[in-house]
This record gives structure tokens, C-alpha cells and sequence, in this order.
């Protein structure tokens, strides 16, 4: 007995890896796919690298002390100096942090909201259904971006609650995406033949629902990051963000209030813009090419 | 040839409406001279029993008549509405004169009446703006143009007595339960301009008052405009929608300053303006839930020592203030507290934790922020959303942390800050101040009577601050006629405000304008060569204004309309040739 629960346990293992690496082989033949993957990769090890570019401290207001304001790109300011003569580097590699720690976090809440509501409203019927659609609508159809700004004034603008607003803010088309699916796997025979051998609502959507739509949930998911960072920049931007962490955004709305783009310090702006840029780019080309592999039918078009 | 004459049709009807469009633009530009200024701040109330924004007092200056008003130059006293008046031998009595024939803007007689009721008014209701002024003061009408003025105490400051004066045949249909909440839509006006049009959160549109009794203004309308910021108002003033702004972010100033911007000149005005830090001191007779540790004003001094001035003045301001360790009480830099440099506020991070130890804040849990009886020394800071404001949060924060002192910041807007500070329950927030002339309104505002005790009606001691000493001090300059020695009780009373630190007064700040040179020149500035031209004390600006003949916005806007016109003609007739072409392509 234990050692055929031990055998299957290493199967479904095998079978796990195996897909994994599928994806994979799959991914390096899909050059979009491809190129986002490795931004991706260079963007990680970027926010990784942070403290060996920059010490933490350059990151304190009053670090700019002994420093010209707003000066050009030097040997000692790669990427020149700020209003207040903070390095912009420091800040730029720092804000990596929090710009992927919110666009991350933000889509973890996102998708498991997204996923529950998605699940339970695809798989029950009747009234649970119908108002978990009627929240659904809600979400979907509010404006998304006043929403959010009302959430972040109201619930205060430290990293993690902007995480979660943006997140609470955001799970509505997956909530969709994911019953639709659910819908059709339900209907299949091999639900059908589970249910007929007396298996539970919970046994059915844990053990043949969820893994069905588990690659579209995956390649969902790394479609609301991209969405997720640049309500961040948005947010921070428009000056409701966490003045006091240093993100891209924050890094722009600096940029604006102080004048430089009127003064054309470009070294200050032009930076967290092309990452913003670069890491929506990258997550949402990946985020495609994991459509495609997940669903055959997407290919070629 | 149908279809190309159709088109010759079409093109030649965009151009004339085009072209008539650009005339009429300047036609009506040639019959209303409008000045527009830009400003960052809204409007909260131009109800002058409620509001306390600058923007309201600048509109109120502009509507509302005084009795007496503040010269230009020197802040001297200026008849306005009374022509004359005369003392008794005391000084307590005075009579004031009005002038002949003046009237409101709705045709209105401005009598004595008017005069009376505001003042008897204002007193029994307490106004927020005129109790400081009117404290000791009763009124009387001798006759319909003659009002007698007595004073309880002698008062240094008669027989200036420069208070809004309001239209009893508007106001006296408001009740007090009703007053707080009165919209002040009447637009009824005594002063110079009348608002003719309000957009909440838009603009404010004031026209000429034809029955206004002084100087005619040149201008025939000021519109004041919201911007969301201070950026965005810089580039509408560079691209010509805009003839002046205030708040010009330093930077920006800096380079228009240089001359690096065409046809704007920048004027650096100073008028006493500061930025704090209110410590929230916990008075005990007032109401809120401060900080414990912030009762202690050592704690209270420690803040004060572990806070680099300078360098908020020189990354901030760039150069465009002063360090300031006290209340500033008056525009008039001559009240400002003297204070050896040794015994006042410096940056010195080991003094201010020598402090906090000796008050018995200490880190006993060693989790880098200091202790005492198990409560932490964390503090709520709150943090002004206005951008000049909230640019010293991150220096001070770190500062504080550095002493081992942690913050809670929170960004909020003007009204939900001063909803807190009604109620006291805040431990530190940031604000700034623009004092009057006279240093006994800014004074009063720290005496016990202006603690916040009930959050409906709130308070201006914005630190929760209550000292007998000053109580008494105060009572003692309010009625000092020697103006020696009224000069050193105020200095008395500065001394004990930066020793029992309510505040972190951090600096006294110019006010950045920006004008275009090109359109309009004579900018009074208030006083004359180191004030401001927008936002002064009687905002006399706007009388002056000339605008500069023959190159107005105007003429320019009719050479680029009909430019515009050319192109978009040229553009349509390409169009409309190509379609005939691809049309006869299609059917090959």
C-alpha cells in the first residue's frame, strides 16, 4: 500500500517536471516568450543585486547633503542626482523592490480572489452563483482607477496595503476567465465519472477542476503583473502613493512636482519610465506565450 | 468636377469659420482685459466666519471693504472705507467717518449700520477671522456715516481696524446654527472686484465692482484658476493661459530667475510666511488623544534639536528662505524672536537624545525605537498633501529616527488634516502659516482660548498648547499703547513659545510668483521691494496691474488662428484630392 501511494506520488512528480520542462522547450521557441523571459530574469536580478549597487542609506532624504541638485549623469552619479541630490541609481535599483514586490503581491491577491470566486461561481449553481456573478459585474464594471485611489487614500499607502488595494481592485476578469473554463471542465466525463463514484464537490474541484485550470490561471496571473505595476506608477504618480518608499513611480512623481521634466532633467525620468516600460513588456509578452502554449488553440494566430 | 468643386465648397467654408472664429476671439478679447492666475490651492470656504485658507483672504481682500486699510509700501494705516477718524484723549474711543455715497455692488447703501452689525455680530458668535480683532471692542452709530468704536483695553492696534466688513441686509437672514454652513453665494460686494462666476474646484471669475469707491482697476477681470499642480500651472503660464502664477516649484523659479524662460519674470516675496511641525502638546484643558511622551516638552525640545534646518532651506527652498526657530508673529521681519545662536534650536542629534534620555524615553527593548513604561515612542505623523509641504516629511522622519523616535506617516489632505487637528488627535502633523502685520492675531492663536475643545468648532492652537505665562503675556501686549515696550513683551512671548517648543518652526519661505512680462507690468509688491505681488496682506496688486500695449495675447492668438486655418485648409484639400483619386483608383 505505501509503496504504490509512494509509486503514483513519483508519477504524478514525473508528470509535473516533465510538463514543466515542456514549457520550458516550448518557451524557447516562442522568441517573444523568450525575450520576456529573460527581461524578467535580468529585472530579478536587478532588485536582487540592489544592495551591492547601492547602499540603502543613499536612499535617506537628507543623504543628498553634500551633492549638486539635479546633476547631470557623472562617474560618481551614473544616473545623475535628483531635487534633493539623492543618488537616482540607488533609488532606481531600490524602487525594483517595491515596484515588483507590489505588482507581485498585488496579483497573488488578485488571483486567489479571482481564482475562488472563479472556481466556486463556475462549479455551483443557482443563487451562489449568481451573486458571486452580481460582485463579479461589480468589480468589473466600477472604474477601476478612482476605486483604487479611493481604497489607497482611505486604507492609508504603505507598500502592502497599495499591494492589496491594487489586488482587490483587479480580480474581476479572472473571476471570468477562470468560471468560463470551469464551466466547460465540468461538463467533461471524467468529472462526470468522479462525481458518479461518489466523490464530494471539494474532492472534484481540488482534484480534476483546479489542475485543469491551473495553466490558465498561471498565464493570467502573469498578465495582471504588468496591470498591477503600472497602477502602482499610476497611483504614485498621481501622489497617492507611499511618498516615503522609493518606486518608479514615485521616482516619476518626483520628477513632475520638482519640474525636471520641464527643466528636461532627463537622467531623472527617463530611467523608471523605460523600466516601467521594460518589465510591462516583459511580463505581458511571457504572459502571452504561456497563453499560447497552455492553449493549443491560440497558435498561429 | 462636381465632387472637386463640392470639395473647393467644404474647404473654403472650414477656412472662413476658422478664420471668423479667430476674429471673434479677438474682438472679445479687445472688450474685457482679464488677468488669470493660477493657484494650487482650492478654495474651503469664502465664508469669512469659516474659511482660513490664503485663497479665501485673497478674494476676501478683494471683495470685502475695511474701515481702514494697509498702504502698499509699508503696511501703513490707509483710509478705505472711513475717510477720517479721530481719538479720544485715552485712546479708547475712536470715530470714524465714511465716506459719501458708497454702496454695495447690488446698489445697496454702506452705511454705519453695516459696520455695527459685523462687529456686534462677530463678537457674540465669536467669527474664527475676527475675534482676535475685535475682542474688547463695542460699536455704536452716531449717525448713518459716523461709527464709534470703543475699546475695553487700550489697544495698541486702533485705530487701524482691518476687518471684513459684511452686508447686513445679506447676513442678517442667516442665522448662527445656519452661518457655518452659508456658501457665501451672495456675491455681494463692498470691495473693489465682485465674483461674477464659480466653478467649485475650477475657477473664480471677479469682474470690476462698478460701485466701488477707490481706484479703478485697469484690469477688467481676475479669474483665479485650481491647478491639481504646481507644474502643470508653470507650463499653462509658460504656454500663455495664464498671466501669473503663485507656488512656483524652486527649481522651475530658479531657472526663470536665470532668464532661461522667454517673456516671464519671477518674483521672490517675503511676508513672514513659515512651515512647522505641530507637536500635539496635550494641553490639558483641551480635548484629543496626543502622544504621552509629547506632554514632556523635553521631548517636545529634543524634536526641535534633531531637525538640520539649514539644509531644508537649501534643498528645499534653494536659497529662497531662512532657518526660523520660533513663531514668526508678524509680515514685519522686526518682531521676529532675537535669540543668540548658542541657545537656540541647531542640528545636534546627541543634544536631542541626551534630552529623551533625561526624560526617560529610552530603548529598553532594543528595537531601535525608544521606550518608557511599555509605551513606545512611535508617532502618528501626518503629512500635508500640498507638495511643499510634504517634501521636509521624508528629512524629518529620517531625523527623528535617527534618535531613535519612529513615525507612523500619513498623507492627507488639507481638509482631513485640519478635521484631526479639531480634534486634537494627531502627534505631529505639517502646516505653514502667512501672519498678519500686526503680531496679535498670530499671538492669540497659542493662547488656552484658541485650544480646540470641541471638534465642530476646532480652534487655531494647532500645537494643543496652553501656558499661563503666555495667557498672561498676551492679555499684557494686547493693551501696550508704548510700542517699545509692547516690542518686548511679543519677544518675551517668542522666547517662551521656542523654549516650550508647541512647535518645530523650520523656516521662514519666499513666496514664488511667476509673470508673464510680456502682457503686463506695474506689479505692486506688498511691502514695497521684498514682498510678494499675489496673496499679500490688502492685496493691492490688482489695482495697479497695467497691461502692456499692442503685443497682447490676444493680437498673437489671431496670427496663429489664421496660421492654424491655412494648415488645416491645405490639410482638408490634400485629403479631399487624394479620396477623388483612391476613388477612381477603386473603380479600375
Amino acid at each position: 500500500m505505501k509503496n504504490s501511494d509512494r509509486l503514483i506520488r513519483a508519477m504524478i512528480w514525473d508528470r509535473r517536471r516533465r510538463a514543466f520542462f515542456g514549457v520550458l522547450r516550448e518557451l524557447r521557441h516562442d522568441r517573444p516568450g523568450f525575450i520576456g523571459l529573460l527581461l524578467l530574469t535580468f529585472f530579478g536580478l536587478f532588485a536582487l543585486a540592489a544592495p551591492l549597487i547601492a547602499d540603502r542609506s543613499a536612499l535617506l532624504a537628507a543623504s543628498g547633503r553634500n551633492n549638486p541638485d539635479l546633476a547631470a549623469p557623472s562617474a560618481k552619479f551614473l544616473f545623475g542626482t535628483d531635487e534633493i541630490g539623492r543618488d537616482v541609481l540607488a533609488q532606481l535599483v531600490w524602487g525594483s523592490r517595491v515596484s515588483l514586490f507590489i505588482g507581485l503581491f498585488a496579483t497573488l491577491v488578485a488571483v486567489v480572489i479571482g481564482s475562488v470566486v472563479g472556481l466556486v461561481a463556475g462549479y455551483a449553481k443557482g443563487k451562489v452563483s449568481a451573486v458571486l456573478l452580481a460582485i463579479d459585474d461589480f468589480f468589473l464594471v466600477v472604474p477601476f482607477l478612482p476605486l483604487a485611489i479611493v481604497l489607497a487614500v482611505v486604507l492609508g499607502r504603505s507598500p502592502l496595503t497599495l499591494a492589496i488595494v491594487i489586488g482587490f481592485t483587479s480580480w474581476a476578469g479572472s473571476a471570468r476567465l477562470i468560471r468560463a473554463q470551469v464551466l466547460t471542465l465540468r461538463e467533461r466525463a471524467y468529472v462526470e465519472r468522479a462525481q458518479a463514484l461518489g466523490a464530494g464537490s471539494w474532492h472534484v474541484i481540488r482534484r480534476h477542476v483546479l489542475p485543469g485550470v491551473a495553466p490558465l490561471i498561471i498565464a493570467n496571473a502573469t498578465l495582471i503583473v504588468p496591470v498591477a505595476i503600472l497602477t502602482e506608477s499610476t497611483l504614485s504618480f498621481l501622489g497617492f502613493g507611499d511618498r516615503l518608499s522609493p518606486s518608479w513611480g514615485k521616482l516619476l512623481d518626483g520628477a513632475q512636482s520638482s519640474g525636471s521634466i520641464t527643466i528636461n532633467a532627463w537622467w531623472y525620468f527617463l530611467p523608471p519610465g523605460l523600466c516601467i516600460i521594460g518589465i510591462v513588456l516583459a511580463f505581458t509578452m511571457l504572459g502571452r506565450a504561456l497563453e499560447r502554449i497552455f492553449d493549443p488553440r491560440l497558435r498561429g494566430r | 468636377m462636381n465632387k472637386l468643386s463640392r470639395g473647393f465648397i467644404f474647404v473654403g467654408a472650414v477656412f472662413l469659420g476658422l478664420l471668423a472664429t479667430g476674429l471673434s476671439t479677438n474682438a472679445s478679447a479687445d472688450e474685457k482685459l482679464v488677468f488669470s492666475v493660477g493657484v494650487t490651492q482650492e478654495i474651503d470656504s469664502l465664508n469669512v466666519t469659516v474659511g482660513y485658507l490664503v485663497i479665501d483672504f485673497e478674494i476676501w481682500n478683494m471683495t470685502l471693504p475695511f474701515l481702514t486699510n494697509r498702504a502698499a509700501d509699508d503696511f501703513s494705516l490707509e483710509p478705505s472705507m472711513a475717510e477720517s477718524w479721530t481719538g479720544s484723549a485715552d485712546g479708547l474711543t475712536w470715530t470714524y467717518k465714511l465716506r459719501e455715497g458708497l454702496r454695495w455692488s447690488d446698489g445697496e447703501p454702506i452705511t454705519a449700520d453695516d459696520v455695527v452689525y459685523t462687529i456686534t455680530r462677530a463678537v457674540a458668535d465669536g467669527w474664527i477671522n475676527h475675534r482676535a480683532d475685535l475682542a474688547n471692542i463695542t460699536a455704536t452709530a452716531v449717525d448713518s456715516r459716523t461709527v464709534q468704536v470703543v475699546s475695553a483695553v487700550s489697544d495698541p492696534k486702533l485705530p487701524y481696524l482691518g476687518v471684513y466688513i459684511l452686508p447686513k441686509h445679506v447676513y442678517e437672514k442667516i442665522s448662527t446654527e445656519d452661518m457655518p454652513n452659508y456658501p457665501a453665494d451672495d456675491n455681494v460686494s463692498g470691495g473693489p472686484f465682485q465674483i461674477i462666476e464659480r466653478k467649485e474646484g475650477e475657477f473664480v471669475r471677479l469682474a470690476r465692482n462698478p460701485n466701488w469707491h477707490g481706484k479703478k482697476p485697469k484690469v477688467d477681470e481676475v479669474v483665479f484658476r485650481f491647478y491639481q499642480t504646481a507644474e502643470a500651472q508653470f507650463n499653462a503660464l509658460r504656454a500663455g493661459d495664464l498671466d501669473a502664477i503663485d507656488d512656483v516649484p524652486v527649481k522651475l523659479f530658479a531657472s526663470v530667475e536665470a532668464g532661461e524662460v522667454q517673456d516671464l519674470i519671477g518674483i521672490a516675496g517675503n511676508q513672514g510666511s513659515f512651515s512647522e511641525l505641530a507637536i500635539n502638546s496635550g494641553c490639558e484643558k483641551g480635548i484629543g488623544n496626543g502622544h504621552i511622551a509629547l506632554k514632556d516638552r523635553r521631548v517636545r525640545q529634543a524634536i526641535n534639536w534633531a531637525i538640520d534646518r539649514q539644509l531644508l532651506v537649501d534643498k528645499i527652498l534653494n536659497g529662497f528662505g531662512k532657518p526660523a526657530v520660533s513663531l514668526i508673529s508678524s509680515a514685519n521681519p522686526a518682531f521676529d524672536l532675537k535669540i543668540d545662536a548658542d541657545d537656540s534650536y541647531s542640528f545636534d542629534p546627541e543634544k536631542a537624545k541626551s534630552l529623551l534620555d533625561e526624560a526617560g524615553w529610552k530603548d529598553s527593548n532594543n528595537d531601535d525605537v525608544r521606550d518608557k513604561d511599555g509605551v513606545e515612542l512611535k508617532l502618528r505623523y501626518y503629512d500635508r498633501s500640498t507638495a511643499g509641504a510634504s517634501a521636509t516629511t521624508p528629512f524629518i522622519t529620517g531625523w527623528l529616527k535617527d534618535i531613535g523616535i519612529a513615525t507612523d506617516v500619513k498623507t492627507l489632505d488639507e481638509d482631513s488634516l485640519i478635521a484631526e487637528q479639531s480634534k486634537s488627535e494627531f502627534d505631529l502633523f505639517t502646516w505653514g502659516w502667512s501672519p498678519y502685520v500686526d503680531p496679535d492675531n498670530m499671538l492669540s492663536y497659542f493662547t488656552t482660548a484658541q485650544v480646540p475643545t470641541d471638534p465642530d468648532v476646532g480652534g487655531y492652537n494647532d500645537g494643543n498648547w496652553c501656558n499661563d505665562e503666555f495667557d498672561a503675556l498676551y492679555l499684557q501686549q494686547n493693551s501696550e499703547l508704548d510700542p517699545t515696550k509692547r516690542a518686548a513683551l511679543i519677544q518675551q512671548m517668542l522666547r517662551i513659545f521656542h523654549d516650550e517648543a508647541p512647535y518645530a518652526v523650520l523656516y521662514k519661505y519666499d513666496n514664488l510668483q511667476a509673470f508673464r512680462s510680456d502682457r503686463w507690468t506695474n506689479f505692486t509688491r506688498q511691502p514695497a521691494n521684498v514682498g510678494p505681488v499675489l496673496f499679500t496682506q490688502s492685496s493691492p496688486a490688482y489695482l495697479d496691474l497695467e497691461p502692456l500695449g499692442g503685443s497682447g495675447g490676444a493680437g498673437n492668438n489671431t496670427i496663429f488662428i489664421f496660421i492654424a486655418a491655412l494648415i488645416v485648409a491645405g490639410g482638408a484639400l490634400v485629403i479631399l484630392a487624394n479620396r477623388r483619386k483612391k476613388g477612381s483608383d477603386d473603380r479600375l
